[in-house]
């Protein structure tokens, strides 16, 4: 009798997880992969020209390849813009360090926020005012994309 | 006995009555000669007794810690609806670059009123000033930009600072960090 009642949980269990294969949904990266690289809730922080400046973005790949955001450059107000990551030092002060790519994992998102990897704009050539629209080329594997973020007040 | 226990009772509750908030840093008897962004004479902390402060420490050429610093500075000043005994400030670690136009250009950014002042003055005096508060500033890293320019970065303390009217320190906190407005409101809640 033991026996028998193993044998019918084993099949129950078996069924059970058959059915959850089948009606589970994939990973999200097999889903909803849009297929290119794409750049949400970006902006830029409202400045004085010769000041400093900052541009805040999430990347998401949505390509089936892991890419690399290599560069980022806006000739229209400004020759130097680096990508830089805020971060507490070992003695406990914030630093500041140059970043040399952002890797993003196919179907991932990496965030570029306030206090961690961010866009450095060095003495923009204009007054960055909320509301303007500042244009942007960024430069992946995938290829260069030109993106345009709206100037706001730091959130 | 029973007349000992009662005064001693009472000698408790007089004590808890007038126990405020911790004294961190006694600024009271220090005055160091600073200059605003109106390029104003400014004794510190003295010109402010009277007042509560709330004391930023930035540097202008920080594109985006001390940003968040000042913004959160702002979001107090905002939440507790602009008060006339709550003063601003923001003295920069960084003098040799942050003199009195730069402070005038970077409070025209955030488009701050008079109760927000910030303040530069002899790097020997700012040294001491930072000293006093225990902030640390350090350079940490140079660029040179295409058109030749040489421009340092620092690491440094981050904190924002109450100041009671007798210009004690009685509250210390991280100063960029995102609930740090919330806090300090809720602080000046039981402090006023």
């Amino acid at each position: 009798m033991k026996q028998i009642i193993t044998c019918l949980s084993l099949l129950v269990l078996f069924f059970q997880n058959c059915g959850k294969s089948q009606t589970e949904p994939k990973p999200a990266s097999e889903n909803t992969l849009s297929g290119k690289i794409e750049i949400r809730d970006g902006w830029v922080r409202e400045g004085k020209s010769g000041m400093m400046s900052a541009a805040y973005f999430t990347i998401y790949n949505g390509t089936t390849q892991s890419d690399t955001l290599w560069s980022i450059s806006s000739e229209n107000i400004s020759e130097d813009v680096q990508i830089h990551e805020s971060y507490k030092t070992e003695d406990g002060l914030m630093g500041m360090r140059p970043v040399g790519a952002i890797p993003v994992l196919s179907g991932d998102s990496v965030e570029l926020k306030p206090g961690s990897i961010h866009i450095m704009i060095i003495r923009p050539h204009i007054d960055l005012n909320e509301g303007d629209q500042i244009e942007f080329e960024l430069n992946f594997n995938y290829g260069d994309t030109l993106i345009t973020l709206p100037v706001q007040k730091t959130k | 006995m029973r007349q000992i226990l009662y005064f001693f009772s009472l000698s408790i509750l007089f004590l808890s009555c007038q126990s405020g908030p911790k004294v961190i840093d006694d600024l009271g008897d220090k005055s160091f000669q600073l200059v605003n962004q109106d390029s104003v004479a400014v004794t510190f902390p003295d010109d402010y007794q009277g007042k509560f402060v709330v004391l930023g420490f930035i540097y202008t050429n920080c594109p985006d810690v001390c940003p968040l610093i000042t913004q959160n500075m702002i979001k107090i000043q905002k939440e507790l609806n602009n008060p006339d005994d709550i003063q601003f400030i923001g003295i920069t670690f960084d003098p040799e670059r942050d003199t009195p136009p730069v402070l005038r250009k970077y409070k025209e950014t955030f488009k701050l009123d008079k109760n927000f002042d910030f303040l530069t003055g002899d790097p020997a005096v700012i040294s001491e000033v930072m000293d006093s508060v225990r902030v640390r500033s350090q350079v940490s890293l140079t660029t040179t930009t295409d058109s030749g320019e040489e421009i340092y970065f620092m690491n440094h303390s981050d904190k924002i600072m109450v100041l009671d009217k007798k210009s004690r320190v009685i509250i210390e906190y991280g100063g960029s960090m995102p609930g740090i407005p919330n806090l300090i409101v809720e602080d000046f809640k039981a402090l006023r």
